[in-house]
């Protein structure tokens, strides 16, 4: 215990009831949940140790009710209907790279658990899938991030990256696999990723960003359209028409830019300068474009999957092959981050420097511009290995790489040449793009391999003449809305605020915020409201916003490194609860009221959601994983209430009530006749009738 | 009355913890002229806390915690290092006008040199006079270390230290600290007039106390209850588990009757108390003029009689009805009470609202039991500890929509839905003559009993006594004192202890349930986190209700029921207040 004096006017409780399960290694958060993995409508606890040993405890069981063993260091864990429709598995993740599924039976194998000799067979589960993924993950995050019923795999990495995975069934076969998404590369370390709601209950993908910040990531649109039987057809169809080409060639900049992600909030700040710097008609034409590439981007998108698609043709896709389609995906990612890279470099830095130096919108807007020259270090930190790494094995592609990269840097070239000023270390990759430029483009080596068709080579001529568009946009003064639409969008929200603007940041969304009324359930179910989401940081503060306005905000003496949303009074409002690692959690509902329980240890891992102990009924619930192999599981923290009331303010709130105090001529502020009143009914009547 | 029957959860509406274990003497409260009731709790090593409930600036109800040291300023010590340790503590008012409060701490100090347990120690007690001159609501933790301190020093070990209010002949009000020690003897202090401080005065603790006069043995509960202005009962129970009960003339000093019982363990607390709750109607009541006297003379007629109940260490805790008019003959054992560890403290409080007391008791077994007073044999309905989903709040998805339709999943559960043939052997359990088996059996004190009752409900007994002894033994929650800086991991439990099927291993139909009514029963029980240490309820919220408020090894728990069941309660008795015509 601390020397400081315990003086304090939060309400605390206490909670008594906790079953103590054993389970060796350390517990991350991240690597433990609550949810219903076997399917059987109670929630079990599934929690994984870095070393990849994996148990779930079900029900009041001190012992693991199954077990199961990863190679590799297991960093998330999550359950979801990720493969199998209205079935949750259980999807790992390994730092190594490693995704593994697992399904998990409730009953089939029960009777095997009590036989002692089948123990280790019976409980043992086993990987109903794996995949080898990018390495590094660090938080993972289940949803339908784009509204098609399907749940997505989003991965955050240590290196700073964001990418979604949907799994995608093999024809004829009863497996599948993960694809790639989409990729966002952003500028600062990933806290954690959540869902969260806007008003018109749209999914938004939130990552938290250090400094009590964070970022919302922009789902492709085109994503939601895809099928995969109609891609090849209609890129070949519109392979040929011209004008087709030149609208797929601003598609395929739309998803270059938007698709594989900014570190910085450059929509923003292009809004800025757009509104400083042209006239209204300018916007005109930019809306006015805005239509034509959302038809094209679709097969812009399939082109870049042709290979999955490939793949998807032989029977037998090989982990090999998997990993090449991946690889390749990678790089192209990888393009189109050199893509924005110059972008960002050509557009972003360039144009306030030369346009604005008299928008003051700009000024004022300081800390987007410092995330995004930030950001742009970043990309070029980032994206350089790739390009060097990227594959001995696979020149061509990297030989592709370079001619896409050279293809915008020409553009960004030809922009700096343009408004007459060289960026510094531009001429390096000037240099390259001219090479690029000269080499044969139709004979890009991918082509070959794959022998699809002339997307390839079509969206290398269109970058040229992407590019020169642009050259011809900036001369004009007009832009494509579409290709600078933003893929990230950065949220300073308390940044201002913050002590320590490199504090970790853990962020929650999608915090119900109750009924706005009892009556109309139904209605309600048609119209959702929108969700709150909150925000803690390892120096203590903690925020619940809405909408980029923070409804309130707490600041605690406790480092808080864990944040969920749970019901605890069961009224439909999901409360905020955060728990730092001395044990001390915080349960604060919307309007600020706290109550804290001291959990008596220090806390590896934490994490609130709701637990069974029988018959499929779940309860509100806490664990707590210690650092000596014990995890505490409070099965039942339910409370009446988060705030300190009495009957007075109760009473105060019924209509009833203050009806009759109005009968029986009792001013509602007259708190000591009210007092005698309620004592007197409590404890005087009864007897009476 | 429908009250009765409805259960009412009591939960945490706050806790604070403290620095320190404390003791059975370490809570004491004291309630201000306008109804605040602040509680202070000590921890044996000097550190107290005191909690009080205030409005905020916004209107809101918040819990005040403070926490502060004795003799940190070492006024009266010096900064020796000396080792001290804390037994016990009382606060009063000095006056009737409720202005200045009295602390008085008594404590052991040894120095330390020595381990603690070898070496003399000398024992003080320090009175700390907290002038009130800032007003009513005086922050205790700054009039502490600004108040003038008195020390006295003792010659034998403190144990008990309460007050009492008595008039002397002259027809003055005054205040005495009583304090008992172990030299075998209860010290009766009073305050100086002149100088104020408090004054060891044998003979006056002869002349007004003459149930003090002999005692015999190491008093560790006493008891002063005035019936009247001119008699007073006095209770005193000792270390032996001798208890006497005294009725004393308060006019002529005079003890009028004396009952003696004797426990086989030292007496752990003591409590008098009349079955009935009253409560004066308020004055702007005039509407129901009738029905009010006719209720006054009813609650007075009730309040004749005294019923007595003794707590010891190892036997069941007793109650003795109407100790006046029938002596200690009626004698009822509170079922299972001893299954627990030591019962520690008691309290008399109605929890559920009905008009009746019931006794709560607090055990080193960390649980709260509650014991109702049944007339008649009634549907078994123990609540438990669990808490639960209110009702009330509105209901999303598909839990909690309706809280009969979805009972908690715990023992709430089991309890609720135990079926007739159950019941009866629930009520074998009661039958006193089977008080040792009862503690055999019930000391395992399993938490994981109930677990899953109705599946082994009907299996072999003796397999079953042995599954439950052996969980018993694994589940065991006692932990030693001096461990307690070492946060050690407990084991899991999560059940209240349920007693009910304790005899389901005896050979059904051999014994008939002759269980006496009326008879005390088991009505609830709560299960917390440190062995409960002591009990008071006082309206800490300030809205007319009483809120428990329980003193755990390690922290102060204030209780709450659920206020949107009271509130129901409320209005549903309001109604016919409000319309005296339809009333009945």
């Amino acid at each position: 215990m601390a020397d400081y004096l315990n003086n304090t006017i939060m309400r605390t409780v206490s909670f008594v009831e906790r079953i103590e399960v054993e389970f060796h290694g350390n517990v991350i958060s991240q690597a433990m949940v609550l949810e219903d993995v076997d399917n059987d409508l109670g929630n079990e606890l599934i929690v994984g140790n870095i070393d990849g040993e994996i148990s779930i405890f079900k029900g009041d069981s001190p012992h693991a009710w199954r077990k199961a063993a990863i190679s590799g260091m297991l960093t998330c864990l999550a359950v979801g209907k990720i493969h199998l429709p209205k079935k949750n598995s259980l999807v790992c993740m390994t730092a190594e790279g490693w995704c593994h599924l697992f399904d998990v039976p409730s009953q089939a194998s029960a009777q095997s658990i009590s036989a002692t000799e089948e123990d280790t067979d019976g409980r043992l589960l086993k990987p109903v899938f794996s995949q080898e993924l990018p390495a590094n993950a660090k938080v993972m995050c289940l949803a339908d991030i784009d509204c098609d019923d399907h749940i997505e795999m989003v991965i955050g990495y240590s290196d700073r990256v964001v990418r979604a995975f949907r799994w995608h069934e093999t024809p004829n076969s009863d497996t599948g696999q993960f694809l790639l998404l989409q990729k966002w590369q952003l500028a600062g370390q990933i806290g954690s990723i959540t869902i969260n709601y806007d008003r018109d209950y749209q999914p938004e993908l939130m990552v938290s960003q250090p400094g009590a910040t964070f970022v919302t990531l922009q789902v492709k649109p085109a994503f939601r359209h895809i099928k995969s039987d109609s891609y090849l057809d209609r890129l070949c169809g519109s392979g040929t028409n011209v004008k087709s080409s030149l609208e797929r060639s601003e598609s395929f900049a739309a998803v270059s830019s938007t698709g594989k992600g900014f570190g910085s909030p450059r929509g923003n700040d292009q809004k800025h300068v757009r509104g400083a710097i042209f006239s209204p008609q300018d916007q005109r034409t930019a809306s006015l474009r805005k239509s034509e590439p959302v038809a094209s981007k679709s097969d812009i998108l399939s082109g870049s999957s042709i290979s999955k698609h490939m793949e998807d043709s032989v029977p037998d896709a090989s982990f090999s092959l998997d990993q090449l389609s991946s690889q390749i995906e990678q790089d192209l990612n990888t393009c189109g981050e050199t893509f924005k890279m110059v972008d960002l470099y050509g557009l972003g830095k360039d144009k306030p420097a030369v346009l604005g130096p008299g928008s003051s919108e700009l000024a004022s807007s300081s800390f987007t511009r410092v995330c995004r020259s930030e950001s742009f270090c970043d990309q070029m930190e980032n994206s350089a290995p790739p390009c060097i790494a990227g594959d001995t094995g696979n020149a061509d592609i990297a030989q592709t790489e370079t001619e896409s990269f050279g293809g915008d840097t020409n553009s960004a070239a030809a922009i700096s040449s343009g408004v007459g000023m060289a960026p510094p270390r531009l001429p390096l990759s000037l240099k390259t793009s001219l090479e690029g430029l000269d080499g044969d483009l139709g004979q890009g080596p991918l082509h070959r391999s794959y022998t699809s068709d002339s997307s390839l080579r079509d969206s290398h001529e269109n970058v040229l003449e992407r590019s020169l568009g642009r050259i011809n946009n900036i001369l004009d003064g007009s832009f494509d809305d579409d290709v600078f639409k933003p893929s990230i969008i950065y949220h300073p929200l308390a940044q201002v605020q913050m002590r320590n603007k490199d504090t970790s940041t853990v962020i929650v969304g999608g915090i119900n915020r109750g009924r706005p009324s009892q009556s109309g359930s139904g209605e309600d179910e048609i119209n959702p409201r929108a969700t709150y989401y909150a925000l803690a940081t390892l120096d203590g503060s903690l925020i619940l916003a809405e909408n980029d306005s923070i409804l309130w905000s707490l600041q605690v003496d406790h480092y808080l490194f864990a944040l969920s949303k749970l019901d605890v009074t069961g009224n439909g409002k999901e409360e905020v609860v955060c728990c730092s690692w001395n044990g001390q959690t915080y349960i604060v509902n919307h309007s600020k009221e706290i109550v804290r329980y001291q959990f008596p240890d220090s806390v590896a891992a934490f994490c609130s959601g709701y637990f069974s102990l029988q018959d499929g009924y779940n309860a509100p619930c806490f664990v707590y994983a210690t650092f000596n192999n014990r995890i505490y599981i409070y099965p039942n923290i339910t409370l009446p209430r988060v705030e300190s009331t009495n009957l007075l303010k109760v009473m105060g709130r019924i209509q009833e009530g203050r009806d009759m105090l109005r009968k029986l001529n009792i001013a509602e502020d007259d708190y000591d006749s009210i007092r005698c009143l309620y004592r007197y009914c409590l404890y005087g009547q009864p007897g009476k009738r | 009355m429908t009250s009765s029957s409805k259960q009412l959860y009591w939960t945490d509406a706050h806790f604070c913890g403290l620095r320190s274990q404390t003791n059975v003497y370490g809570l004491t409260k004291i309630t201000s002229q306008d109804g605040l009731t602040r509680l202070l709790a000590v921890s044996i090593d000097g550190h107290f806390i005191t909690v009080e409930y205030q409005k905020s600036f916004d209107n809101r109800l918040i819990p005040i915690t403070r926490e502060d040291e004795f003799f940190m300023a070492n006024v009266l010590h010096g900064p020796d290092g000396a080792d001290l340790e804390i037994v016990s503590v009382d606060m009063f008012y000095q006056d009737e006008d409720k202005k200045d409060i009295i602390l008085a701490v008594t404590y052991l100090k040894s120095s330390p040199a020595a381990p603690f347990e070898d070496k003399p120690y000398n024992a003080y007690m320090n009175v700390y006079f907290l002038s009130d001159q800032e007003g009513p609501h005086v922050n205790l933790i700054d009039a502490v270390a600004m108040s003038e301190i008195q020390q006295v020093m003792l010659v034998y070990s403190p144990l008990k230290l309460m007050h009492h209010h008595l008039k002397t002949d002259t027809d003055q009000d005054e205040t005495c600290l009583i304090l008992s020690g172990n030299d075998s003897k209860v010290h009766v202090f009073r305050q100086n007039k002149s100088m104020g401080t408090f004054i060891e005065d044998p003979v006056m603790a002869t002349q007004y106390f003459p149930e003090f006069i002999d005692v015999n043995g190491c008093v560790t509960q006493m008891e002063l209850k005035k019936l009247d202005s001119g008699h007073r009962l006095t209770a005193i129970g000792v270390q032996s588990g001798l208890v006497t009960l005294f009725l004393v003339n308060i006019v002529s000093h005079q003890i009028e009757k004396k009952w003696e019982t004797d426990m086989d363990s030292p007496i752990t607390s003591i409590q008098l108390f009349s079955h009935h709750v009253t409560s004066p109607c308020p004055e702007f009541l005039h509407v129901i003029d009738d029905a009010r006297s006719e209720n006054v003379s009813r609650a007075e007629a009730a309040d004749k009689s005294i019923n007595l109940l003794i707590t010891s260490a190892i036997d069941p805790a007793v109650v003795f009805c109407d100790v006046l008019e029938s002596d200690l003959t009626k004698r009822h054992v509170l079922p299972l009470s001893n299954g627990q560890d030591v019962v520690l403290c008691s309290c008399i409080m109605d929890i559920d609202f009905d008009g009746e007391n019931e006794i709560l008791i607090g055990t080193y077994g960390q649980v709260l039991l509650a014991y109702k007073l049944m007339m008649e044999r009634t549907p078994g309905m123990l609540m438990t500890s669990t808490p639960f989903q209110s009702p009330k709040p509105v209901p999303v998805g598909g839990y909690s929509a309706d809280l009969p339709a979805v009972p908690p999943p715990l023992p709430a559960n089991d309890s609720e839905e135990k079926s007739p043939a159950e019941q009866v052997t629930h009520d074998k359990s009661d039958r006193r003559r089977h008080k040792s088996l009862a503690g055999t059996i019930d000391s395992n004190g399993s938490p994981s009993q109930l677990e899953k009752p109705n599946h082994n409900r009907f299996h072999d007994s003796s397999s079953l006594l042995d599954g439950h002894l052996k969980e018993g033994q694994t589940a065991r929650l006692v932990r030693s004192q001096e461990n307690l800086a070492a946060v050690s991991p407990r084991s899991v439990y999560f059940q209240t202890p349920e007693t009910s099927d304790s005899f389901e291993f005896l050979p059904h139909g051999s014994l008939p349930d002759l269980t006496e009514y009326p008879s005390y029963r088991l009505k609830w029980t709560k299960r917390f986190s440190d062995p409960v240490m002591g009990l008071t309820c006082d309206d800490m919220m300030r809205d007319g209700m009483l809120d428990l408020v329980v003193l755990t090894l390690k922290g102060l728990h204030i209780l709450q029921p659920d206020l949107n069941e009271v509130a129901d309660l409320l209005l549903d008795r309001l109604k016919p207040l409000c319309n005296p015509t339809n009333k009945d």
